[in-house]
């Protein structure tokens, strides 16, 4: 148990997932490392095509074919206290099918599309228990279903329980596919855009549900975002993507406060805030995100970089240094020896 | 660009609006059936009037069934309005009704008014190559010769930050950011007055919605163009909109200077989704922030004031009157019995913590 303190939920070491198709083989992630402590909330942000939902999908060993993990350990922490290599397993494997959903559960940005339109929200519920739970009655089971919708603050639970999921508002179908997601008590929570298809009352009534069960279960979130306010708002951790690697990640405060890497900074220069004063141009990157088969030689982020120096940062990759207590960021100008770097 | 509270009319520019809509409903039947059996109205556009001046930028915000979608089709002729007028202040014409005008009358005058979707793949046929997309109003409308559409489009193109050289290409070829260009450039063909831009940015990456931004305002300083932009995302609105209309299920129920309004609020519907946009430097979530309950449903909507069941400040005549849209301030409107008396919060970030914004 003295171990189990110590050692964080879930560990991702040199994680690499590649999708082997036509026109070559793409690496989607490329030796991604963190590390999500009990209880802890970690934010992967980046936009569309850096790796995020790839990432997370590979906690749960989900990755379709072409894609394939091909490298790296994901290691998770037990309620015993014992270390397990999730990457061990095969993607088939019952021990597999065990874990997703009683210890790792996950929720999506377009809750519609992951509800069966022909069965009652109550079924699908219960469906979700009976895969863990094979012994528990179907009496009992519509109790437990019913008290999940009651824990995610559903108005009528007892009526709610019978509906369909299209008879349900944007925002309540969330909070149903929350309350599904937690009816095995998972230890961690994978949410993938969770708010983004929802309007901005319901993204906060959201938000902050979720602040309240992780607080109620002590339950791990790792949540999946483009969107950097809503990051800062939840996350004690971040990790900023960009083409499958990691380029900065450390405490939210640090690194949104003081961001270290080009893209992050750029990131936040660009985002219009609720307390500027308008007019003025947006500091927008330069650029679009290259195509995975174009990869920049180099840093991945050199080509659309406002610091870029050439010689350096085209020819040689950085890797993450330290900028802080736990803040790293995978660019030349945070190493200290930069100036022998220099071409 | 001036703020908008210094704003005074340019030599040149009329004081009239560009575009008034005054008391514009929109109703549509839902349920009932073949036997004419009575079925609910849903009041999507309820009494709604704002005005957008020449050359500024007005924001439409509100969630999702509020009406602001429906009013920039009403707006551009894709629907019909049931109630009310909707005038267009025509270069050649001045002001003219469009709601009521007739069809050859209404044809001439949307010549100088253009929409721009949220999603550029579903705007852009896959089987036309750019020339022919960006040429199609000019086509359409018969406005150039033959010889000199693909000049006429290689102009626009450049305009919008493309190559001319991606002319035969096929939207296919281009990146997200890219078709909402095309998407501009068409919308330029035509020399347009005034923008309906529908969500234009939220379907784009973070780093592409600036770029995409910056070029509109380039756009706009460049032809003078005055945008309606209808929007969910409030910093955007914020960056972006002189001014900003709120609505919420049909109704406006704010208006005013975009600045003033998000600074201090008069309606507790605007304070409320202010309160709800996730902030940068605000810290951690503690608590609840969100406001109770949900949109309730436009087939059935609360009586008396919409937001009542929500308000905090809700009294019992919230529930019974509906509140007109009042002039509060210079410039300001807000439909709240008890608007300027409330002590509604403002915008800004309460300083948590250390100050964390970079």
């Amino acid at each position: 148990m003295q171990q189990a303190q110590s050692s964080p939920l879930i560990a991702v070491d040199d994680l690499v997932v590649e999708f082997h198709t036509e026109g070559g083989v793409v690496r989607a992630v490329n030796g991604v490392s963190f590390a999500i402590p009990r209880g802890g909330t970690l934010a992967l942000i980046g936009e569309s095509g850096c790796g995020k939902s790839v990432t997370s999908l590979a906690l749960l060993n989900l990755v379709r074919p072409p894609g394939r993990i091909t490298g790296g350990t994901i290691t998770y922490t037990d309620a015993e206290g014992r270390a397990l290599q999730t990457t061990d397993w095969k993607p088939n494997s019952e021990r597999m099918r065990k874990f997703r959903g009683a210890d790792v559960a996950m929720i999506f940005q377009e809750p519609m599309t992951s509800f069966d339109p022909l069965f009652t929200v109550g079924e699908q519920i219960v469906e979700t228990l009976h895969a863990h739970l094979p012994h528990i009655g179907r009496g009992k089971a519509r109790d437990i279903a019913i008290e999940m919708l009651r824990k995610v603050r559903l108005p009528n639970p007892e009526t709610l329980v019978d509906r369909y999921p299209h008879q349900l508002s944007g925002g309540m179908r969330q909070r149903v596919m929350i309350a599904m997601a937690l009816c095995c008590g998972p230890r961690l929570l994978i949410a993938d855009e969770p708010t983004t298809a929802l309007d901005v009352t319901t993204e906060s009534q959201i938000l902050d549900l979720l602040r309240q069960l992780q607080g109620e279960m002590e339950m791990a979130v790792l949540f999946i975002t483009h969107d950097l306010a809503v990051a800062s708002e939840i996350a004690n951790e971040i990790a900023v993507m960009y083409l499958g690697y990691v380029v900065e990640s450390g405490a939210t405060d640090d690194v949104l406060g003081n961001p270290s890497h080009p893209y992050t900074r750029a990131l936040l220069a660009s985002i219009p805030k609720l307390d500027d004063e308008p007019g003025g141009r947006l500091n927008a990157v330069r650029g679009m995100v290259p195509t995975p088969d174009e990869m920049p030689s180099g840093c991945p982020f050199h080509t659309r970089c406002d610091a870029f120096m050439p010689g350096l940062c085209d020819r040689r990759m950085p890797r993450l240094y330290p900028c802080g207590d736990g803040h790293q960021a995978r660019c030349f100008l945070v190493d200290p020896e930069l100036e022998r770097l220099r071409p | 660009m001036t703020p908008p509270a210094t704003r005074a009319p340019m030599a040149g520019e009329s004081p009239r609006p560009l575009l008034a809509v005054r008391g514009v409903s929109k109703h549509f039947a839902v349920g009932g059936g073949i036997w004419g059996r009575a079925g609910s109205v849903v009041r999507a556009l309820d009494d709604v009037s704002f005005e957008v001046p020449h050359g500024i930028t007005v924001g439409l915000v509100g969630e999702s069934g509020c009406g602001k979608t429906t009013m920039g089709h009403t707006i551009m002729g894709g629907l019909s309005a049931d109630g009310g007028e909707i005038v267009f202040d025509d270069p050649e014409l001045g002001p003219v009704d469009i709601a009521h005008a007739d069809s050859k009358l209404r044809r001439h005058v949307r010549l100088n008014m253009q929409m721009v979707f949220q999603d550029p793949n579903s705007s852009l046929n896959p089987r036309m190559a750019l020339v022919d997309l960006v040429a199609e109003p000019l086509v359409i409308n018969r406005l150039l010769p033959r010889a000199a559409i693909r000049p006429r489009v290689a102009e626009l193109l450049e305009q919008v930050g493309l190559s001319p050289r991606y002319m035969d290409r096929y939207p296919h070829a281009l990146s997200g950011g890219q078709r909402q260009r095309v998407v501009m450039a068409r919308a330029l063909a035509m020399n347009p007055k005034l923008v309906v831009a529908d969500e234009p940015i939220s379907a784009l990456d973070v780093s592409i919605q600036a770029q995409t931004l910056n070029l509109m305002k380039d756009l706009q300083a460049e032809h003078r163009l005055t945008y309606l932009f209808i929007a969910h995302d409030l910093s955007v609105v914020n960056y972006f909109a002189d001014e900003t209309v709120v609505m919420y299920l049909g109704r406006v129920v704010e208006t005013g200077p975009t600045r003033p309004m998000f600074k201090a609020p008069l309606h507790p519907y605007t304070a409320a989704l202010l309160n709800s946009v996730p902030q940068l430097g605000r810290g951690k979530r503690v608590g609840k922030r969100a406001p109770e309950g949900e949109v309730p449903s436009a087939a059935n909507p609360p009586s008396g004031c919409h937001f009542h069941p929500r308000c905090p400040y809700a009294q019992p005549i919230c529930t019974t009157d509906v509140p007109a849209l009042r002039t509060i301030a210079p410039g300001r409107q807000a439909r709240c019995h008890f608007a300027g008396d409330l002590p509604l919060a403002a915008s800004a970030p309460t300083p948590t913590q250390e100050a964390k914004s970079p």
